[in-house]
């Protein structure tokens, strides 16, 4: 049962869009930084693009990535039956918790394997393509890529996955389970900056949730040849943080199981006692037609900013937008926190111009995703979600429903823009030291972004 | 067989929806009837282990459903109210994946299992086409195939026959009656007509509780003699309600015809008429509105 359970969620996520969207994208985002020496994924610094070090690296970087992506699976999981109310006519079956739980579990974790598996694939195809300098390369050896696999990738995988799995099964809620990954990465990300000295070197490498650390401590003083030619050793500090985060995975699926339940529970016997239907006397008969409605140009207008304001608001809670929203602030987040340090290791100021500079290369693509992205999406969504039925009906003339797709879209693109401002803002803060000008953000950042 | 005693279920919003509901129920098939929130759905769910009761007992043959759901869900067929789908996935296998869940390993069974079904209810020329494309009442076709499956010893069935069209409804009667005598067949509607046709037993339920039990047809000869009928106009209606216990109103050729519970007759203009079971369960809500 257990396997049937899986295979059939394995098979359900290889028809699912998302399953290959995020397949290419994680595969061409590799493949590009194989072969174009100007794109780089972690620090490769001068190894060869297919030795060792780089492989387990990239592979170490694109599996926490890879994070919002096993979200989106795991997530869809606990809440598919439960959105889709198909949950009663399963849970009715003679299926047990477990397999229904951990079947559908494990199928989604081995999704999510197979979009990480476009990493090593697009290493390996990058690193055969012609016009790569002979010097950059070493040797295929198709052992770099399983090892870097199992060591850097899995682990985060398996974690990431038990402990969203867990926080859906709690949350029922994909924005709450996103929610989760941010916080998770953004205290990962406060915490081993704090702790980014010397003397805290071996704490952090032992509990620092991806075993990156670790599995790198050996590598630090390796030569260039080394990194090209050997693996890194699995240490004894590199299996003890495994098992301190193994254990961390294994309770929270734990914690899963308990949370979960076929039946709903009934209210307890102390609640106040109060009868349904009875209680209310009926509300006085009206006659149709005597609430006042109106068809005239103003009406409609309160009709476009009703719709305007329905529409941003769905784009805003939906996960797409924060998906992507995530992984941009991480990505142009991280840019700017690196913006600081140059090249020969100076520390310059958190002057708003470098925040700028830094968000243009790191997130100007993201809301352009975004706008994209729900440009089609508010378009289609009525017709896929069955309301379209609904609200076509009514009254409000047609050109009502594509202005406000129009400005909700414009809100949701400066709202994003605001949200990456307000990113920098937060980076100049923590760093100190430089003034803050919002009007600078406004004029090089913002309005540029928009109007494009 | 199943013996429902003292069901009480308490939403957490506070909503009583069962109220110390006690039946008995035999082999066949048994029609529960009620307004619309009068607890069908909750007292189904109850009984299909989706729900813990907030107090009571539920036997089925020597299951006690409360205490181990797991041993009743292996011989029960349940069709919710509504239900929706996963995009992508076709009918066919749909209700194989379901089929082994309902404990069908064996896959040359379960493959004449499901085909069987898809002919059953008429999906087999749709079988493979994705279940969210389909119409509701294909959809609805598809829910009842997969209660059926596995041969379930207690079927529950919530409102099968929303959305179907006559013929496929008289399918899908014919599929139920044909089931087999030893099975628990517990369905919920609103028609009237499909109970009359179908069941052995019923019950009637109104805010949560059980006004009325028997079987159909002596439930509607215990009304015989009793029920009154007149075609009167549209502005004498309010007199004859005051007057009389007006069991049902219905418009017919722009007078209102009005069926009255009374055991003599009226007045001259009433005519005696054989009451169905629509008469009892009008006069029964009624009756329990009265009360
Ligand atoms: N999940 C819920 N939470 C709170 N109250 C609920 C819930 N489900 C049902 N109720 C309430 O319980 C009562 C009975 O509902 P139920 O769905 O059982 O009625 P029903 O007889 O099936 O009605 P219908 O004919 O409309 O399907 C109603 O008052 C309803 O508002
Ligand atoms: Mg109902």
């Amino acid at each position: 049962m257990f396997g049937h359970v899986a295979s059939f969620e394995l098979r359900y996520q290889l028809k699912s869009p998302v399953l290959w969207i995020t397949f290419g994208l994680f595969f061409l985002l590799t493949f590009l930084s194989v072969v174009i020496s100007e794109i780089q994924i972690g620090s490769g610094g001068n190894s060869h693009v297919n030795g060792p070090y780089a492989i387990v690296n990239t592979i170490g970087v694109m599996a926490i990535f890879a994070q919002f992506v096993v979200v989106a699976f795991v997530a869809n999981v606990v809440l598919r039956d439960w959105e889709t109310g198909f949950g009663p006519i399963l849970h009715a079956t003679r299926i047990t918790k477990f397999d229904y739980l951990f079947g559908q579990f494990t199928g989604a974790v081995f999704a999510s394997i197979i979009v990480l598996a476009s990493v090593p694939l697009a290493m390996a195809i990058g690193s055969f393509m012609p016009w790569l300098d002979k010097e950059t390369l070493g040797p295929f050896v198709p052992w770099y890529y399983i090892y870097g696999f199992l060591v850097a990738g899995l682990p985060t995988l398996l974690l990431c996955s038990s402990l969203f799995f867990a926080l859906a099964t709690a949350t029922r809620s994909m924005m709450g389970s996103y929610i989760g990954l941010v916080v998770f990465l953004v205290v990962y990300l406060v915490v081993s900056s704090l702790f980014a000295r010397p003397e805290y070197e071996d704490l952090v490498a032992l509990l620092e949730p991806y075993g990156l650390g670790a599995l790198f401590e050996t590598t630090k003083y390796w030569t260039a040849a080394e990194r090209n030619s050997e693996l890194m050793p699995i240490t004894l500090q590199y299996i003890e943080n495994r098992a301190i985060w193994g254990g961390v995975a294994l309770l929270a699926l734990t914690g899963a199981y308990f949370l979960f339940s076929f039946s709903t529970k009934a209210a307890s016997k102390q609640k106040k006692e109060r009868k349904g239907a009875v209680a209310e006397a009926p509300s006085p008969v009206t006659v149709a037609g005597v609430t006042k409605r109106s068809f005239s140009g103003g009406a409609a207008w309160t009709q476009v900013l009703a719709r305007a304001r329905f529409e941003a608001a769905y784009v805003f809670s939906g996960p797409a937008f924060i998906v992507l929203l995530a992984i941009g602030l991480f990505n142009g987040g991280g840019a700017m926190w690196f913006s600081t340090e140059s090249v020969d290791g100076t520390v310059l100021y958190p002057t708003t111009l470098l925040m700028v500079q830094a968000l243009a290369g790191g997130f100007t693509l993201f809301p352009i995703i975004i706008a994209t992205y729900y440009a089609g999406e508010l378009v289609w969504r009525d017709r896929e979600k069955r309301v379209h039925d609904l609200v076509d009906a009514t009254p409000a003339p047609d050109w009502t429903f594509a202005t406000p797709k129009i400005l909700a879209l414009t809100l949701v693109l400066a709202g994003t823009i605001a949200i990456g401002v307000a990113a920098g803002v937060i980076v100049q803060l923590a760093k100190g030291g430089a003034p803050i000008h919002l009007d600078e953000y406004l004029v090089w950042y913002a309005l540029p972004a928009l109007i494009s | 067989m199943l013996q429902i005693q003292n069901l009480t279920h308490r939403y957490p919003n506070g909503v009583v929806a069962l109220d110390d509901v006690s039946l008995e129920i035999g082999a066949g098939m048994f029609g529960l009837l009620g307004p619309n929130g009068a607890g069908k759905s909750t007292l189904m769910r109850v009984v299909a282990t989706l729900q813990t009761p907030t107090s009571g007992k539920v036997r089925f043959g020597d299951i006690d459903v409360v205490a181990n759901p797991e041993l009743l869900r292996r011989t029960l067929g349940y069709l919710p109210q509504d239900f929706g789908v996963y995009p992508r996935v076709s009918a066919e296998s749909m209700l194989d994946h379901l089929a082994v869940l309902k404990g069908i390993v064996n896959a040359k069974e379960r493959r004449e299992a499901v085909h069987g079904l898809l002919n059953q209810v008429n999906l087999w020329s749709v079988r493979k086409k994705a279940l969210s494309g389909y119409s509701g009442g294909m959809r609805q076709r598809f829910g009842i195939a997969q209660a059926l499956l596995g041969q379930p010893k207690l079927v529950i069935v919530d409102e099968p026959t929303a959305g179907l069209d006559p013929e496929e409804r008289n399918r899908f009667l014919n599929l139920l009656a044909a089931i087999g005598d030893d099975v628990v067949v517990i369905l919920s509607t609103h028609i009237v007509e499909d109970v009359a046709q179908l069941c052995s037993n019923m019950a009637i339920l109104a805010g949560g509780k059980v006004v009325r039990q028997g079987a159909p047809e002596e439930l509607r000869q215990s009304m015989q003699g009793q029920v009154w009928r007149a075609s009167i106009a549209r502005e004498d209606l309010e007199a004859v309600r005051q007057r009389y216990s007006v069991i049902s109103e219905r418009l017919l050729g722009g007078r209102t015809m009005v069926h009255v519970l009374s055991p003599a007759q009226p007045s001259g203009e009433f005519a005696p008429v054989e009451g169905g079971l629509e008469d009892v369960y009008f006069s029964t809500l009624a009756a329990a509105r009265a009360a």
